[in-house]
This record gives C-alpha cells, sequence and structure tokens, in this order.
C-alpha cells in the first residue's frame, strides 16, 4: 500500500501540495487528472521521495520512507517542550473546571498543529520519540525504491548506455540478478514489446513511442509492485501516444498496480479503477471513473471536463 | 650579403637546438604536473561542490573549495606564481624557486577552473539522468558514476583541453623567474630556462631577438596542435552514443 498522509509541499513560497492524503491498495489503477500546476506530478513524485515534501508522511507497504513528521503523531507534540510549556501556562483552566486534562492536551496539540509551533529542539525525551519511530518503521528509499517502477514525461533513457544496457544497469548493479540471467530477462522484455532488434542501439536513435516503451520496461525489469507514471504520453507525437498507452493497458491488466498522472481522458476512464481530480494542490475529487466523469460533483472539476472532453 | 645573415640565423638557430629541447621539455614538465595536479585539485572539488549537502561536514568543505576558486580566479596567475614563489619558498623555507614551484602553482592555479569546468559539465547532464537512476533503486553515487559522470566527461572534453592549451602557454610566464632545477648535471643544482626564457635569453646575448622568439613562438603551436590531436581522437572515442 502507498499511503501519503497530510503531505505539503513548497517550492520557496509557492504551496504546491496543501495537507494531501491518500492511500493506495495493491491492485489499484489510479489516474491522478487536473490542470496544470496543480500538484499532480508533485504529488506523483513524492510518492517515491523524488521530490522531498515539506510536512507529512509516506509510507510504503508499512514502512515510512520520509522522515518522521512529529505533526502527525499526537503522543510526540505531548512530549515536546513547547507542548510541556504551554500545558502548564493553561493549567489554570483544568483547576478552575472549564475543560477536561484531555480537553486540554487536545486543544493544545491543535494549536500546536496549527500554527507550526514546534521547534527544532524540543527537548530529550522528543528527541527519543522521534528517533524511536523512525528507527522502528524508517527504512533507506533507495531499497524502497526498487519496488517502485516510474516512468517519465521525457522518458530519461540512459543515453551513454545501450538500450540492453538501460534494461540490465539496475538488476545487475545492485545484484539482484547475474548479468546472464539480467540479460535474459532483458531479452524476454524487448521481446514482449516486439523491439528485441533495437538491444544493441543507443536511445537516441529510437523514435519517442520506442523509447517510452523501453523505458516502462525498464522499470519492469526491477520487477516493481508499483508503478508511477509522470505524463507518459505528454512529450509522445500523436501517432505514438497509441503503442505506449497499449502497453500500459496490458500492464493493467497483469494486475500491476499502477498511478498514473495523464492528460489522456479516454485512458483514465478505460483503465482506471479510481481516479483523483486534483485542483490548487489539493484532492478535489476522488472516486470511481463513473463518478468523476459522469457525475462530477466538484464545479472545478465539471469546468476541468468541460475544457477536456470532447 | 643577405643570403650569409640568413644562414647564420639559421645555423644559430640549429645550434641551439639541444637548448631549445631542453626548453621545451622543462615547458612540457612544468605544464604536465600542473595538469596532473590540476585535474586531481579539480576532480576533488567539484565532487564536494555537487555532492548533496546532506551533513556538515560537506558544507564546510564546499564553503572552502569556494573561497579557493573565488581567491584563484580573482588574481593574477603571476602574481600568484610570484607569492608562491618570493613569500612561501624564501621567506618560508629559506630556498630558492625551483622547478616544483611553478608546477605547484599552476597546478593549483590551474586545479580552480577545472573544478568549475567538471561543475558545470556535471550540471550540464539533464537532471531526468539521475532522477531515473534514483527511481530505479540505485544510490546517488551509483547513479553519478554509472551515468552522469560518463556523459559529463563528454561535454567537459573540449572544455578541459581548452584549459589544458591554455595552461601550456600559460607557463611561459615562468620566465620571469629563474628556475632551478634540483637534479642538475652530475647532480648540481642547475639554472635552466623554459621556452620562452631561453628564446629571450638567447636572443638577447645573439642579437637576433625575433628569430629566437618567432621560433619559441612555432614550438607552442607545434605542442598546441598536437593537443588539439589529442582532443578530436578522445573526442571521437567518447561520441559513440551519439551516432545514429
Amino acid at each position: 500500500m502507498i499511503d501519503v498522509r497530510n503531505l505539503y509541499k513548497n517550492f520557496g513560497s509557492v504551496k504546491v501540495l496543501k495537507a494531501v492524503s491518500v492511500s493506495i491498495e495493491k491492485g489499484e489503477k489510479v489516474a491522478i487528472i487536473g490542470p496544470s500546476g496543480s500538484g499532480k506530478s508533485t504529488l506523483l513524485r513524492c510518492m517515491n521521495l523524488l521530490e522531498e515534501p515539506t510536512y507529512g508522511e509516506v509510507w510504503i507497504n508499512g514502512r515510512l520512507i520520509t522522515p518522521v513528521d512529529p505533526y502527525l503523531h499526537p503522543e510526540i507534540i505531548m512530549s515536546s517542550k513547547t507542548f510541556r510549556k504551554m500545558f502548564k501556562e493553561r493549567m489554570s483552566a483544568v483547576k478552575e473546571g472549564y475543560m477536561t486534562e484531555q480537553e486540554l492536551a487536545a486543544m493544545l496539540i491543535s494549536e500546536i498543529k496549527k500554527h507550526d509551533f514546534l521547534r527544532r529542539f524540543e527537548g530529550g525525551e522528543y528527541r527519543r520519540m522521534m528517533r524511536d519511530l523512525s528507527r522502528t518503521y524508517g527504512e533507506n528509499v533507495d531499497k524502497v525504491r526498487r519496488g517502485i517502477g516510474m516512468v517519465f514525461q521525457h522518458f530519461n533513457l540512459f543515453n551513454n548506455k545501450t538500450v540492453i544496457e538501460n534494461l540490465m544497469l539496475a538488476p545487475t548493479l545492485l545484484g539482484l540478478e547475474s548479468k546472464e540471467k539480467a540479460k535474459e530477462h532483458a531479452m524476454h522484455m524487448l521481446r514482449r514489446i516486439g523491439l528485441e532488434d533495437k538491444a544493441y542501439v543507443y536511445p537516441s536513435t529510437l523514435s519517442g513511442g520506442q523509447k517510452q516503451r523501453i523505458a516502462i520496461v525498464r522499470a519492469l525489469c526491477m520487477n516493481p509492485e508499483y508503478m508511477l507514471f509522470d505524463e507518459p504520453t505528454s512529450a509522445l507525437d500523436p501517432e505514438m501516444v497509441g503503442e505506449v498507452l497499449q502497453l500500459m493497458k496490458e500492464l493493467a491488466d497483469d494486475g500491476m498496480t499502477m498511478v498514473i498522472v495523464t492528460h489522456e481522458m479516454g485512458f483514465a476512464r478505460e483503465v482506471a479503477t479510481r481516479v483523483l481530480f486534483m485542483d490548487d494542490g489539493r484532492i478535489a475529487e476522488d472516486g470511481t471513473p463513473e463518478q468523476v466523469f459522469g457525475n462530477p460533483k466538484n464545479a472545478r472539476l465539471k469546468e476541468f471536463l468541460s475544457k477536456v472532453l470532447p | 650579403m643577405s643570403d650569409t645573415t640568413e644562414r647564420n640565423i639559421f645555423l644559430m638557430l640549429l645550434n641551439d637546438a639541444d637548448k631549445f629541447g631542453r626548453a621545451l621539455l622543462v615547458t612540457l614538465m612544468i605544464a604536465g604536473a600542473a595538469i596532473v595536479i590540476g585535474l586531481i585539485i579539480g576532480i576533488v572539488c567539484a565532487s564536494i561542490r555537487i555532492a548533496p549537502k546532506t551533513n556538515i561536514v560537506i558544507r564546510i568543505l564546499d564553503k572552502i573549495v569556494g573561497l579557493y576558486i573565488t581567491i584563484i580566479r580573482g588574481t593574477p596567475t603571476l602574481l600568484q606564481l610570484l607569492i608562491i614563489a618570493n613569500v612561501i619558498l624564501i621567506t618560508i623555507y629559506n630556498t630558492n624557486a625551483n622547478i616544483f614551484v611553478p608546477m605547484f602553482a599552476f597546478g593549483v592555479n590551474s586545479g580552480a577552473y577545472m573544478a568549475e569546468i567538471f561543475r558545470s559539465g556535471f550540471n550540464s547532464v539533464d537532471r531526468g539522468q539521475l532522477e531515473a537512476g534514483r527511481s530505479l533503486g540505485l544510490s546517488w553515487f551509483a547513479t553519478t558514476r554509472k551515468i552522469i559522470i560518463p556523459q559529463a566527461v563528454k561535454t567537459v572534453i573540449p572544455t578541459i583541453f581548452n584549459e589544458i592549451i591554455i595552461l601550456v602557454k600559460e607557463t611561459s610566464v615562468v620566465s620571469y623567474l629563474s628556475i632551478l632545477m634540483p637534479w642538475g648535471v652530475d647532480g648540481k643544482v642547475e639554472q635552466v630556462y623554459d621556452l620562452l626564457g631561453i628564446a629571450d635569453k638567447r636572443g638577447q646575448s645573439t642579437g637576433e631577438w625575433m628569430a629566437y622568439l618567432i621560433t619559441a613562438a612555432l614550438i607552442y603551436l607545434v605542442v598546441v596542435l598536437l593537443l588539439t590531436l589529442v582532443q578530436k581522437i578522445i573526442e571521437r572515442r567518447f561520441s559513440i552514443s551519439d551516432r545514429r
């Protein structure tokens, strides 16, 4: 499961993601749609930490890949100096019987969250709790990324490597497969997409569609559990879009868990099991393709669909 | 009359062939050592500058490297050479300038420029290449080593050769210093000259200054042409992945 919790991402003063939470179960095919600048790509790139969130946590299969976000853990907030100081100051309210201790604590926690009151140094107890949590659940991000394939808008094939070297590089370098095994695997994958004759050429000789299909296959060579697609057809000539979408559809039919940022509404409708509509850094609508496309509730979504759907 | 004069000049130059040969050797030794030192300093400094600034040590080193580059690029080479030769060697170690001074001085000088060249080469590689490597689970270091550096090297070669060529010619600045070779004939310390130095000296003592200077110029030109040839060969070897 990919679990995104209360994610914020700021680029300088620009707030790109605002309190985004979403969990994606295994087997789901999630399409993320929305106007440009709404934070779709940033959200996707935060899922494998190519972009580091400003606040919030990302959990993959129960492992935490971001630093611990204290604001998501009330017990950590309560261990902070700031909280304890505020608690002592407001104790009179409890003594005079206006509220219970629990109510006061809850109030202070929400106040601290709202105003970003936590500082860098919040005492030994706080530090210990942060450390324990990240020791228990934290995971090296490079390790987690092995299980999450990513496909980019601009393909990003390794220009200094031949096609087969592109496919073999990560599995062999990480010691997951022997050279022979990796080569066999890579050739098998190339045959699957009908590009085995391109095995020994450099990416610069390929068309966009071929590059993107090879990029997809390169990610598949790691046998990932999840695949993230960042506008995979946006940089392609129109006549090449079909072949890439076809391959993605096959992948979906094989049961791959997929998260796809796309402008291809037809594809989203056909392949996705769930559609997220993002607007202004938030998930504005979340539902099945039938709900989102057939019966949109959000005003911005209606406006967006009227523009992009024929 | 004029015919004999021309022959005299020619004979004179021919007689000094061994002097020019040794001067060329001195120039090439200084330049060669400076290139090696410069490349090492350049690679180390560039690595520090491009490394992710995750811990305080890297950040401090980065600041130091930044300062080094600023100082070296902000002051004339001759001044740096004179400071190293006069201030450091004579006042601190109480020894005269020897051939290691220009080697060291030009190496340190060139290192700053090479660091910037390597850094810009690294930055010229599309960010997507690094992201693709990272997304496959490769570490920053592995991606940089296998993907980024091979591509950066390709773009850096012309600029590095540019720097090397400039360096070879800039070593002529040492004719301002008298260079003492520590391993002179019969183990004695001996004064030697670089290409420009010998042309200057012989030109003055024979009165045929122009002829000597032009000879030195031609030798520099040949050296640079040879370097250009090497550059072309290397560039060709690195351009395989561009071929269609």
